[in-house]
Order: C-alpha cells, then structure tokens, then sequence
C-alpha cells in the first residue's frame, strides 16, 4: 500500500477545504510529516503507515479535514 | 453581483432574496441563513446559530434588508441548532403573530428551542403564500439527512433553498461554486448522508422540479451557491456519491460483517 500517496491525497483535500494552513502544517509536524513553505511534504519520518496513523489521530482538532481524510483512507481501501 | 459576501452586508441574489452568510473559517462550516421579503411581509429560512458571533451579524444583515417586525415566517428545514438555535433571539424582534414552520417530524425537537411563537407542521408538497400570491413550496428529503429534512421552493425566483443539500466544507467566503467546490462538497455530503436511496430520491425531486419550472440556483446553508449553469454537473457529481462509508471502515475495524 502506498500510503505516501494517500498522505498527499489528505494534504490535497485539506487545502481544499479549510484556510487554517498554520494549524495543517504543525499538525503534520507533529504527526511526523514536515511541509514545506508551499505546502506540500518534504520529510515523512520514520514509517509511513505509523505516520498516517498518527496524522489521523491529530487531525481531530481540524474536524472537517479528519472528516475528509477518512473518505480519502477509504477510498485507498485502507483500515487504520 | 459580488462574488463574496462579508461580515456586514446582505447580499441580494435575487429581487427580494438576501444571502445573510456567516463565515466560520476555523471551523469550515460556515452559516447561511436566507431572507425573502415581498412587499409588506418578510420569510426568514434557517436563521442559525446562537452564538453571538453569528447570531448578531445575521440579525445586522436582516436590519439593513427589512424592518423586522415584517417577518411573518420562520422557516427551518429541519432541526439541527446551526439552523435553529437563534429562533428564540429572533421571534421577539419579528411580528406579533411569526409563525416557525418545520418538517413534521422536525417538529417534536425544533419546540425544544423554546420560543413561544406557534410551531406549524409541515408534509410533503405543503406550501406558504404571502399576501400577494407567492408561493414557497415544501419538499421532504426523508433521512437526507434526517427523517424529517425538507427543501424549499420559491417559485417566484426559481430559487431552491436546499438545507445541507449540497452544502460544502469551506471557510472561505464565496458566494458561489468556484474550482474548489467538488472536493468541498463530497467531503461534506459524503460523511454527513448515510442513505444512498434517500440521497436519490432527493436527486430525483430536484431532477423533476429542473425539468418542470426550473431551477435558477441551488443556495445550501452551509459552502456555495449552485447557480443554474453548473446544476446538471453537481447533480451528476451527487449521483456518484459514496455515502454511508464511516459504517463500513467501522465494521471493517470491529469485524463486523453487513449484508
């Protein structure tokens, strides 16, 4: 399973759907996952599927993103 | 017409048809409640939240739109309190006789907002008329998202005022559907309907009010307006929807097997 694809395809939807940018990036910070000034993922640290774990786990204080992220999990067919 | 709506201002979307939206950027999820004045009486649709911070910018956009003791009517399409919370702040400023109108099976929860203006039912195909004629159609979208969730119909302006129908994710203060509104709209509808059949049969009255009187523009309470050119696309966009899926990622965790 790619689940760096499924990491940037949560980060593309995010975009999309709130302006709280500052708060996205340190959430990805703090999952593991460094963005770049443009916003897009420079340095996942350590396993990737740990990492989407833990993004999803602290997405919940972006409500409307986790609610997005979890249709883009599904989508990929993924079980968390 | 502007292409956004701010803090302090109604914007008019048609004659006598104000957008009164509040954004809530941290949130996404911004508010939009909707007036209708004609003539000497005044229609107010989902007037939302209580909390000051919106409450206070709708009632502001109302006084620069109409005296508010013209408002005769609340209506609430069904009864979730960004809809309804702020019915009781409104009623007092409204006429003596407002009435607030709710699908029926809204009603036994929206009385728990504790106002005191009569609370009148409404079913299938139910319609309001003022004084001069117009006509506001009622039309229920059972369990879309709710058993008791309905759409409005004005059919002097071809305007459906579709609730969370078509509402979308966004924080941003766009009057209407922009490149971005796909993603915001499925991420919003895709988690927030459980029922595929209940999503068509919705489509499908919507379907058949565009191909009888016709459609001007779709204006949800929450995200973007749909104006009349992009309605077919969205109304694909909704047909290929996947709706109902936190079940199966739940069931898929807890290894529960659904038919």
């Amino acid at each position: 399973m790619n689940y760096r694809a499924v990491i940037d395809e949560i980060l593309a939807t995010a975009l999309k759907v709130t302006l709280e940018k500052e708060q996205l990036a340190a959430i990805f910070k703090k999952s593991g996952i460094n963005l770049d000034a443009d916003m897009r993922v420079t340095v996942i640290r350590g396993d990737h599927k740990a990492a989407l774990v833990a993004l999803m786990q602290n997405l919940s204080e972006l409500a409307v993103v986790k609610i997005s992220a979890k249709q883009v999990i599904r989508r990929a067919g993924l079980t968390l | 017409m502007p292409v956004s709506y701010n803090s302090n201002d109604p914007v008019e979307i048609a004659p006598g048809v104000f957008h009164l939206g509040v954004q809530d950027q941290p949130n996404s999820f911004n508010n939009i409640p909707y007036l209708i004045v004609d003539g000497d009486e005044a229609v107010v649709i989902d007037p939302g939240s209580a909390k000051p911070e919106f409450y206070e910018v709708v009632a502001g956009k109302i006084r620069k739109a109409v005296d508010m003791r013209k408002i005769r009517h609340i209506i609430v399409q069904h009864q979730d309190p960004d809809l309804c919370a702020a019915i009781p702040l409104l009623e007092p400023h409204c006429a003596p006789d407002v009435q607030v109108h709710a699908p029926l099976e809204a009603k036994v929860l929206v009385q728990h907002y504790n106002f005191k203006a009569k609370l009148h039912p409404l079913d299938d195909d139910d319609t309001l008329a003022f004084g001069n004629g117009r006509t506001l159609k009622f039309i229920m979208t059972p369990y879309c998202h709710f058993i008791g969730s309905m759409v409005t119909y004005d059919a002097k302006t071809k305007i459906v005022f579709s609730s969370d129908a078509f509402g979308g994710f966004t924080g941003a203060a766009d009057l209407f559907a922009g490149p971005d509104y796909p993603i915001q709209l499925t991420s919003f509808l895709g988690q927030y309907l459980g029922s595929k059949r209940a999503l068509e049969f919705a489509l499908k009255r919507l379907e058949q009010l565009a191909a009888g009187p016709g459609i001007e523009m779709i204006c949800p309470q929450h995200g973007c307006i749909i104006p009349r050119e992009l309605i077919p696309a969205y109304l694909d966009a909704a047909h290929n929807l996947h709706v109902g899926g936190e079940i199966d990622s739940l069931a898929a965790k807890h290894g529960i097997t659904l038919d």
